[in-house]
């Protein structure tokens, strides 16, 4: 009898060791699965356009004269 | 004996810290840990930035004779010049469907984009339309600082909300009397990264 209960008890933590290696691996395939990724959520999405700025200068008319 | 109902507390305990473990990533990464019905979509978030007001341009135009130098600016003010007066500066609008945060760059400096002696070249941005920048998170704002060659972040929340959504960039130049003459052109880029 004493026996009997002695294997029942490993038999069953073997079972319960085996049931939290299940759960373990479950945990680390959700981790790893993009869509429960939270690495997602957090995507950077960068995007750039451009203005110009332009004027055309002259030369002054004085700094002309005196030039000539 | 002793050692198999050891053995067994620390399976139970094991197999209680696996539970919690999986049911604590369910809840993190999913928020739903109850058993009911999901409809399911994804809304794929778009950064997406436009210059609806793409150039400024002054013209023509040269220091007045006996002045150092000419001011020049996007609000309509031309002092100590002939160029032409321009009144809107560069317009930025979110129209993607996430807020973005908006860093700025010339190509220039004002040497060499303008040349001479104390030539300036600044920038200052200001809402276009309300609340469309809700913190810049810098010096730009509404005070005209020297333009950068490199990055500098103009807006840290820019709103992609209808109606508040547009920015604007001023250009503040100093022309000096012995500047570089002929047509002078430089380029401002935005680039937008979307907030998390």
């Amino acid at each position: 009898m004493i026996v009997k209960r002695k294997m029942n008890k490993k038999k069953l933590s073997v079972i319960l060791l085996i049931l939290a290696l299940v759960f373990a691996v479950a945990t680390i395939v959700l981790s790893l699965n993009p869509e429960y990724s939270s690495s997602e959520k957090i995507e950077s999405q960068r995007n750039s356009n451009q203005g110009n700025v332009q004027l055309i200068v002259e030369e002054n008319e004085e700094i002309e004269n005196a030039k000539g | 004996m002793q050692k198999d109902n050891f053995i067994l507390i620390i399976a139970i305990v094991v197999v209680a810290l696996a539970l919690f473990n999986l049911t604590f990533n369910l809840t993190k990464f999913t928020g739903y840990v109850s058993d009911t019905g999901d409809v399911n979509l994804t809304v794929e978030t778009a950064t997406s930035i436009n210059f609806s007001n793409s150039a400024i341009n002054w013209g023509a135009g040269k220091v007045n004779v006996g002045e150092t130098n000419a001011t020049l600016d996007t609000e309509g003010s031309v002092d100590k010049g002939n160029w032409t007066t321009v009144t809107t500066g560069l317009i930025i609008e979110n129209i993607g469907n996430i807020n973005v945060s908006i860093d700025l760059k010339t190509g220039k400096n004002a040497s060499s984009f303008i040349g001479g002696t104390g030539p300036g070249y600044s920038w200052k941005i200001q809402n276009n339309e309300t609340d469309s920048c809700s913190h810049n998170e810098t010096t730009l704002e509404d005070v005209y600082n020297t333009t950068s060659l490199t990055d500098i972040r103009a807006c840290g929340n820019f709103s992609h909300e209808a109606d508040n959504n547009q920015i604007v960039i001023d250009i503040n130049i100093t022309v000096p009397s012995d500047s570089l003459k002929g047509a002078r052109t430089d380029t401002i880029t935005a680039t937008a990264t979307a907030s998390a």
